[in-house]
């Protein structure tokens, strides 16, 4: 079973539009810009509930849908939970009339029984867990916060300031990187998810990490080289590019000369470079759950292709998965660049 | 009721469902065609697509509970797809809801105009605007990372460095390497020895580069055979000059000598050798070498053209000199605007009588810091630098002014001479010059005296041969200054038109074979006699050179006993008292 991707199918896009419609008619408040927002989280969230299927991995179905149930709660603030769960199901009906087609009527019943067990499963948890995800597990709390906050408000000198002076306080630069500022980036996305802050927020604070740790550039360049090469790239159609841009940037720090392609990258140039560059190591970045399928496939044309060329992916994507990389063709996935680094250095000095 | 807004290709397929009421419309519905009970109907709408609407029938199974309905359908083309509505409602309460249908599908119509996400559209911008900016510095690294490599192998090359003629170090490992002897032996004192071969061109120029570059190769082997105590470096600096540096000893630089000495002596080569030596004794070790250098050369300097001397030490009135000599340059263009440089007359006699026969002009400057500078401290350096083209000029004009001004005064005046530079003389419009100088002032040609250093002549004579001829020409003296002093040969003296020879008492001052040497002016005079020249004794100081001079047959004489030079002031005071 193949399940379309929803940019390609146009039943998928009515279903979306059907969902959002209804929706709408249940929080007339909202404006142009967040219709906009919510009708592409009801398409991001039928992508990923479609991958899952694809990949029939049930931990990210109900992380999917956990995610979905947790988007619109704040934003429909009038709506008691209850009444947002029978929206989610009405609309994964619709989405299950559809899928039905597809995966044939056996499987239909048991798509239906995981909606329905999925969308329990996020109602419970989002009462049952607090809203601050991870904040006493991060190592650097407090530079987290305190970047965090230069990036809310809108401070870009004091922010690349600060990430400076993380260095000059000795903090290793991948510390920098991984810890910090993916740190704060994961915090502003919740906040974005929970409503806390909009999109242009968002974005902006997303820009302006970037220009941040834009100036360790010269730094990371200047290393000695290793005579080694990573290939680096963003599968599928994503703007979340920056943890891609993390393991190119901390590979140089390392000594690797990288090639990094950025993102909305299509298989075949994936390919194609590879075949021009030769790299020792292909890493695919993948950050939402929709585009693991591109990734698959792209792990599956490349070990075909180049059989001896090592191959990672990793990406917040996979977090949500169940080890959804051990059944592929690829010699590892890591949680983040750091550990990718420190693989590749064991695994081919 | 019934409510379904698409968008479809010319077939009906369905691109989009805009909204649709009851909803599963959306879902079920792949094909327009699905909704219509008649073909005909679909085909006629579709293909015409004028917006006109039209009643049709509905299909069976989106029909409803009556299972056969007509509704309403229209169909707009829209660029390349086509815009499909269908609708019917049951009763007016039901057209709130098909409005709201309509509407949300205007909505997101409009919506989709174009607009993707602006922040997504700015997000990418972005992204791309970070990518680029790490490209550029990655390459900026690279490059600075090539030419710091560039920069090391340059620096490698150098520390290894050969001169590839003479095997000896280049200059730039010499001073690495000197630099490097000088912090692991502190205990030793050093020398370092610049090695100059004068007039190092002509032997390139007058016998080609191959014997030139045997020289030089010759050159390398003699220094590092002179036996040196420790450590030592020899390096080619450039062209011919060679640096060296050696542990301080007397006994090196004897043998230095004596085995220089040889080698000029004894070197193939039609012409005579002259290597200078130049010594620095190395004090402060944290100088830096090139300027240890820079001191060594400067002794070597300072025995430039002085044929007896060979080797010299550097000690701080070199550089005393040097820094005078840099100021005297650095001030003779100004100093010439500025009227600092003035002509002061020396009265030439003649010896028996004491009568005034002419005067010479020389130059005195008075330098705003210096003072009065004697001739022999700046007129080396102008020759060397050709302003001394400019200031003989100058003193030529001057010293016509002063022709002019006194024939006028006393009606007639004797003759003065200028002195003309070796330089001068290869001034292709010196004849010209000269000719209009006199003529501006209302002179004679043979006023105005020509005094021509003996050493000129020696240098070129077919050049100065052709320009004194044009000048002799023209109706100017040509006087032969410190004849006695150089080594001439009798052909120039045969070839060269001059009129007056002018004798160094340098010649006759006491000291070895003084006997020989009044001979030989005795000879010259009577030589220059017969051959109908003049002859003036120069630098006549004292009563007994006078008495000695009459006895060879010497008539005239210039020096302090007849006159210092004096400024034109006290020479007019000095004429008033002989014409009054």
């Amino acid at each position: 079973m193949s399940l379309l991707q929803l940019d390609n199918d146009p039943q998928l896009q009515g279903i979306a539009n059907e969902i959002f419609r209804q929706l709408f008619q249940q929080m007339p408040q909202l404006d142009e810009p967040a219709k906009r927002n919510i009708r592409q989280a009801i398409a991001c969230n039928l992508g990923d509930i479609c991958a899952a299927l694809e990949l029939e991995d049930n931990k990210l179905f109900t992380y999917s849908t956990g995610w979905f149930y947790r988007l619109l709660c704040p934003r429909m603030p009038s709506r008691t939970t209850e009444a947002i769960k029978d929206l989610i199901l009405k609309g994964y009906d619709m989405f299950g009339a559809y899928a039905g087609k597809r995966i044939g009527p056996g499987k239909q019943k048991q798509l239906q029984e995981r909606m329905r067990s999925a969308v329990a499963a996020a109602g419970r948890e989002h009462e049952n867990s607090s809203c601050a995800s991870n904040d006493t597990e991060d190592s650097y709390g407090k530079e987290i916060q305190e970047l965090l906050d230069c990036l809310l408000s809108s401070q870009i000198r004091d922010a690349i300031f600060l990430v400076s002076e993380y260095r000059k306080r000795g903090i290793p630069l991948e510390d920098i990187y991984v810890d910090i500022t993916a740190g704060s980036m994961r915090r502003v996305g919740d906040m974005w998810h929970q409503y806390a802050i909009s999109e242009a927020q968002e974005h902006y604070c997303t820009a302006t990490a970037q220009l941040a740790l834009a100036q360790f550039y010269p730094v990371i360049f200047r290393q000695e080289r290793k005579r080694r090469k990573v290939l680096v790239a963003c599968v599928g159609s994503e703007l979340h590019e920056m943890g891609a841009r993390m393991v190119a940037d901390l590979f140089e720090y390392d000594g690797w000369d990288s090639i990094y392609l950025g993102a909305e990258v299509p298989i075949d140039s994936i390919l194609s470079e590879a075949k021009r560059s030769g790299p020792d190591l292909l890493a695919l970045s993948v950050t939402l759950p929709q585009h693991l399928l591109d990734c698959r496939e792209a792990v599956r044309q490349a070990r075909r292709r180049f059989p001896d060329m090592r191959l990672a992916v990793g990406g917040n994507a996979f977090s949500h998965t169940d080890d959804i990389w051990e059944e592929w063709e690829v010699d590892v996935y890591t949680k983040d660049a750091r550990d990718l680094v420190k693989w590749a250095d064991k695994a081919m000095g | 009721m019934l409510g379904y807004i698409a968008v479809c290709d010319i077939y009906g397929n369905v691109d989009r469902v805009m909204g649709s009421i009851p909803s599963e419309l959306a879902v079920r519905v792949e094909n327009v065609g699905q909704l219509f009970k008649q073909t005909e109907q679909q085909s006629a709408l579709l293909e015409k697509s004028d917006g006109r609407v039209v009643s049709v029938s509905v299909c069976a199974e989106y029909a409803g509970r009556e299972g056969q309905r007509n509704a309403y359908a229209a169909a707009k083309n829209v660029g390349d797809r086509i815009l499909f509505l269908l609708c019917d409602i049951e009763e007016n309460e039901q057209l709130t809801r098909l409005m709201e249908l309509y509407l949300s599908a205007a909505a997101q119509i409009h919506a989709d105009k174009g607009k993707p996400s602006d922040y997504d559209q700015l997000q990418k911008i972005n992204n791309q605007l970070i990518n680029y900016q790490r490209g550029l510095a990655r390459a900026n690294e690279r490059l600075k990372q090539l030419l710091e490599e560039t920069r090391e192998a340059k620096s490698t090359i150098d520390v290894l460095g050969r001169d590839p003629l003479t095997n000896l170090l280049t200059q730039t490992a010499f001073f690495e390497n000197a630099k490097k002897l000088l912090r692991e032996k502190p205990e030793q004192d050093f020398d370092i020895v610049a090695v100059d071969i004068e007039r190092f061109k002509i032997v390139n120029d007058a016998f080609g580069a191959p014997q030139g570059d045997e020289l030089l190769v010759r050159m390398a082997h003699f220094l590092q055979s002179v036996p040196a105590e420790g450590e030592a470096l020899f390096a080619r600096a450039r062209a011919d000059k060679f640096y060296a540096m050696v542990r301080r000893s007397e006994e090196f630089y004897g043998i230095l000598r004596k085995k220089m000495a040889l080698f000029e002596e004894t070197y193939p080569l039609p012409m005579r050798l002259q290597i200078k030596i130049g010594v620095y004794a190395v004090e402060d070790r944290e100088m830096e070498i090139v300027r240890m250098c820079d001191r060594a050369v400067l002794a070597a300097d300072s025995i430039k053209g002085i044929y007896d001397r060979e080797m010299a030490f550097y000690d701080d009135s070199l550089r005393e000199k040097m820094m005078r000599e840099q100021k005297i340059i650095d001030t003779m263009e100004e100093s010439l605007q500025q009227g600092n440089f003035q002509v002061f007359l020396q009265p030439k006699v003649e010896i028996g009588t004491g009568k005034l026969i002419g005067a010479e002009a020389l130059v005195r400057w008075d330098h705003p810091e210096y003072g009065m500078i004697s001739p022999a401290d700046f007129i080396p350096l102008f020759e060397k630098n050709d302003f001394i083209y400019n200031l003989d000029r100058f003193m030529w004009d001057k010293t016509c002014q002063i022709i002019e001004m006194w024939k006028n005064k006393f009606g007639s005046f004797v003759p003065i001479s200028v002195n003309v530079s070796r330089k001068d003389l290869y001034h292709g419009d010196l004849p010209d010059v000269l000719t209009k100088l006199t003529a501006n002032y209302h002179l004679n040609p043979s006023d105005l005296h020509l005094e021509i250093t003996e050493s000129a002549y020696v240098a070129d004579s077919h050049q100065l041969l052709a320009v004194i001829g044009q000048l002799k020409q023209i109706g100017f003296v040509i006087e032969m200054d410190d004849f006695g002093k150089g080594y001439s040969s009798l052909n120039t003296l045969s070839e060269l038109p001059i009129d007056i020879l002018k004798l160094d008492m340098e010649f006759l001052k006491p000291g070895k074979n003084i006997m020989r040497r009044r001979e030989i002016m005795r000879l010259v005079i009577d030589l220059a006699t017969r051959l109908k020249l003049q002859v003036i004794a120069e630098g006549v100081e004292t009563e007994e050179q006078r008495d000695l001079l009459k006895g060879m047959g010497c008539k005239y004489a210039q020096g302090y006993l007849y006159g210092k030079p004096m400024h034109r002031e006290a020479f007019l005071r000095y004429l008033t008292g002989i014409y009054a």
